[in-house]
């Protein structure tokens, strides 16, 4: 050896057929090659360097290791001042572990002499092509960033998704490896007899890891090793906020329909006549008035958030009760149907709810100040819910299917929205007379928007009918039937009462012998909406969408699609959904597009199509399986045997589309 | 204003608390089994209601066990916290064939050589009971505490080898968390990465 110049030693295994040993890893058992040198003066020893490993399966177990063959480098660098004419020993006590089934404990002690010279060593040519194979299996350094990962949880599995761009670690698409797999570099992190599901999204590659079920948070870093075909990569992927589509969207329409609660008429005049004695008070200080404002908002948003918790207390309850809050349960559809059919029945004047508390609590809003227009905010929202509920119910209805953050932040824009037009008049009083003043008009604008709702009664009417066919629809029918009856009665109850006082019943009970039946007619009319409610026979499962027909997809398989993908043929995968509207216009400007249809013939793809209208546990694992948990999702699998499957944009054109079937 | 402040305080509690309530994992319940053991008499989890358990995956042909109980560690463990009234159960889960596999009779001679004193020893030949703990390894420990909660789950001591030369430097985690436990404190460490065979399912 030349003083100064590091060189390298390595540690070879030769393996006898069924046994292996193990990475610096092992995975869930095991115990790599441990090197303990016995010191030198004049000597620094690096670590010891692990080829990738391969991934070795025991029933549910596995293990990080080689077979056959592995050898391990390990760097050793002779001081400057090393005098040379000397040789040096150089002892290493070693231990490891060999299993097949049983494991044996070895252990042994290398030696070896080497001379100093003042000049570059001999190489010993035997085993400089073994030296050369070795270091092209050390896996190779890649800056941090190269790979993150998102985290995802469902039905109680943690799933980890790595994220990396195969440009950046130097694969062209034509020499992209089909075979990927991550090996972590601390043990008890993942499950690694879990298998690794890989996808090809735009550019970059998605990887799911199963994460193991740990007591506490998931760490930010996950370094380890990632092999692509035959190269590896030792990296350390950073953890990114988990993926979310963020529901713009539905945040627009919520800020939109706080806006409109505005025009509600138990909202408004507390609007004008509160920012109007502001006004008055704050003349000589619109600073005073900004505070006033905000003061507001803050009592609407506190309020909403209040709100917010009942609900998930409540979906936390339901869910205990095995209710599912999913446009895919139909239990759920009537309930929202006959909700929606009640509120609009309310918005036109039938009835009205809670009109008793609007008076509750308004002496809050006397007192004086901010806390005053604190709870202006608290009372506009609490207060005012009962009339404001047929517009907020589809709101929270909707809000009722999302996630916890989703619920509470549609809600938050809900209530951002209802507080921006008081904001917007404590910073531009001015704008206040051009305000139209509170009167008829409003009632005429409630009474209307039963309208849009009763359009949403009948939207759900349409997807219960393809989860559980027309039969189950006519009972629900029926049962709304009855339930109009029973609101008209109860209106014209009410009426008798205010022509001829004289029928004012005398005590509490005559009063309730008169309403008793047309409750009991309500009650039966929403019983009998349940009672028709028969899952349809599965045999038309996808048939369903009446709308478009369904010549040249097959139902979706998980082992038609697995059958089809080892014999290399192409497949469009097309997941979708009655109640789900990007769906329903993909299908109808897409793929029922005769150039499309053209194309997709011409190359020979299989077009399946998942319909997920229903609870259906073998589409949700699909789903999951290409890190989606909703509808649409479009997977694209070109020919040829295990080639990655390309995910599709939610939202198509023909030209993405084709873009990637190319 | 102060009244604003305390109603500010006290819904991010409540919204703060539920969303940690939906979100945190829950305690990690052990699940039950009933299983025979070398004594005879049939154990059920359950009905262990009420007393700290230990579960303890063994195989008598791996060196990692013959490790911890050639040198008298485990076997040591294992009186100092029965005689406290820990359930000490040993599991078998090795297949017919495999090696591990040990008919009652086969087990209780192990356990008589090594003069270990685990409370039963658990027969486990289809796996059911490893798969459903998850165990990994022989040794892989389950602490349970009195109410049926895994507060300790993964390897015996801090240093993955065969060396009994290891078993004095390491820092054993078994014991550190029963003597915890039995004392009413917290448990330092609650969750480990086992090592050992992997388990011979």
């Amino acid at each position: 050896m030349e003083p100064g110049k590091p060189l390298t030693l390595g540690v070879h295994f030769q393996i006898k057929p069924g046994w292996h040993t193990y990475w610096k890893n092992p995975g869930d058992s095991g115990e790599p090659l441990k090197l303990h040198w016995e010191e030198t003066t004049g000597l620094a020893f690096g670590e010891l360097e692990f080829p990738y490993p391969t991934l070795i399966k025991a029933g549910p177990l596995a293990s990080y290791g080689f077979e056959k063959e592995a050898m391990f480098l390990v760097q050793v660098t002779p001081e400057k001042g090393l005098p040379s004419g000397k040789t040096v020993k150089l002892k290493a006590k070693a231990t490891w572990l060999v299993c097949a089934e049983i494991c044996l404990p070895e252990k042994g002690v290398f030696d070896l002499e080497l001379p100093v010279e003042n000049q570059a060593p001999q190489l010993n040519q035997a085993w400089q092509p073994k030296f050369e194979e070795a270091r092209t299996k050390i896996p190779r350094l890649v800056p941090t960033k190269t790979v993150s990962f998102s985290q995802e949880s469902s039905e109680g599995n943690n799933w980890l998704w790595l994220n990396f761009l195969p440009k950046r670690l130097g694969f062209s698409p034509s020499s992209l490896p089909k075979n990927w797999h991550f090996f972590p570099d601390q043990g008890g992190l993942i499950e690694a007899a879990a298998e690794q599901v890989l996808i090809e999204q735009g550019d970059s590659l998605r990887l799911r890891l199963q994460a193991a079920p740990l007591q506490g948070e998931f760490p930010s870093q996950l370094s380890g090793v990632l092999v692509g075909g035959d190269q590896a990569f030792q990296m350390v992927a950073q953890a990114q906020p988990s993926r979310m589509t963020f529901p713009w969207t539905m945040l627009g329409f919520a800020f939109l329909g706080g806006i409109l609660l505005n025009l509600m008429p138990c909202v408004f005049p507390v609007l004008s006549i509160k920012v109007l004695s502001f006004v008055k008070k704050s003349h000589s200080h619109p600073q005073h008035l900004r505070v006033y404002g905000w003061m507001y908002t803050l009592g609407v948003l506190f309020s909403f958030w209040i709100l917010t918790a009942i609900l998930l207390i409540l979906k936390q309850l339901g869910n205990q009760l095995g209710w599912g809050f999913q446009l895919q349960s139909p239990n759920f559809i009537v309930v929202l149907i006959f909700l929606f059919f009640l509120l609009g029945f309310s918005l036109l004047g039938v009835f009205e709810i809670g009109t008793r508390w609007m008076g509750l609590g308004s002496h809050l809003t006397r007192r004086q100040g901010y806390s005053g227009s604190f709870f202006t905010g608290v009372l506009a929202t609490v207060v005012a819910t009962p009339c404001m509920a047929p517009l907020m119910g589809p709101a929270l209805g909707f809000a009722l299917t999302q996630e916890v953050f989703t619920t509470w932040i549609i809600l938050s824009a809900l209530a951002l929205g209802m507080a921006t037009p008081y904001l917007l008049l404590c910073y531009l009083p001015q704008i206040l007379k051009w305000l139209p003043k509170p009167g008829p008009w409003m009632e005429t604008f409630k009474q209307f928007m039963a309208f849009p709702l009763f359009a949403t009664v009948l939207w759900l009417l349409w997807v219960l009918s393809e989860q559980t066919g027309i039969n189950s629809v006519f009972f629900v029918l029926g049962g709304l039937l009855l339930s109009g009856f029973a609101l008209w009665s109860y209106q014209r109850y009410q009426q008798k009462k205010l022509i001829k006082p004289s029928l004012k019943p005398k005590g509490r009970g005559r009063r309730w012998i008169k309403l008793g039946p047309i409750f009991l007619i309500l009650f039966l009319g929403i019983v009998l909406g349940f009672w028709g409610i028969q899952p349809k026979p599965l045999s038309n499962s996808n048939s369903a969408n009446f709308l478009e027909p369904n010549a040249g997809w097959v139902p979706f398989s998980a082992e038609k699609l697995e059958s089809l993908r080892a014999t290399g043929e192409p497949v469009f995968l097309n997941f979708t959904a009655a109640w789900c509207l990007t769906c329903q216009v993909n299908e109808r400007l897409i793929f029922q597009n005769p150039e499309v249809q053209q194309r997709f013939a011409k190359l020979g793809a299989v077009l399946m199509k998942g319909d997920w209208t229903r609870q259906d546990d073998a589409i949700t694992k699909a789903l999951r399986n290409y890190g989606r948990q909703g509808v649409p999702v479009y997977v694209w699998y070109a020919r040829g045997r295990n080639t990655m499957p390309k995910v599709l944009p939610e939202i198509l054109t023909q030209e993405t589309l084709f873009r990637y079937l190319n | 204003m102060q009244l604003i402040k305390k109603l500010f305080s006290s819904s991010l509690l409540v919204i703060s608390f539920i969303l940690l309530n939906l979100t945190a994992a829950q305690a990690a319940t052990a699940p039950d089994f009933s299983l025979p053991g070398s004594s005879g008499k049939t154990v059920k989890l359950s009905e262990l209601k009420g007393k700290w358990v230990v579960l303890e995956w063994f195989n008598e042909g791996c060196p990692y066990v013959k490790k911890h109980y050639e040198s008298g560690n485990i076997p040591k463990l294992q009186k100092k916290y029965t005689d406290q009234g820990v359930v000490w159960l040993t599991v078998l889960s090795s297949a017919p064939g495999k090696q591990g596999h040990q008919s009652a009779e086969e087990v209780k001679k192990t356990m008589a050589t090594w003069q270990a004193s685990p409370t039963d020893n658990l027969l486990d030949p289809e796996g059911k009971v490893g798969r459903l703990y998850g165990a990994k390894t022989t040794p892989h420990f389950f602490v349970i505490n009195p109410k049926g909660e895994i507060v300790y789950q993964g390897a015996i001591d801090s240093i993955s080898s065969t060396d009994q030369a290891d078993i004095a430097k390491a820092e054993n985690y078994v014991d550190q968390a029963l003597s915890a436990a039995l004392a009413g404190k917290p448990i330092a460490t609650a969750q480990t990465v086992p090592y050992g065979c992997s388990v011979k399912y």
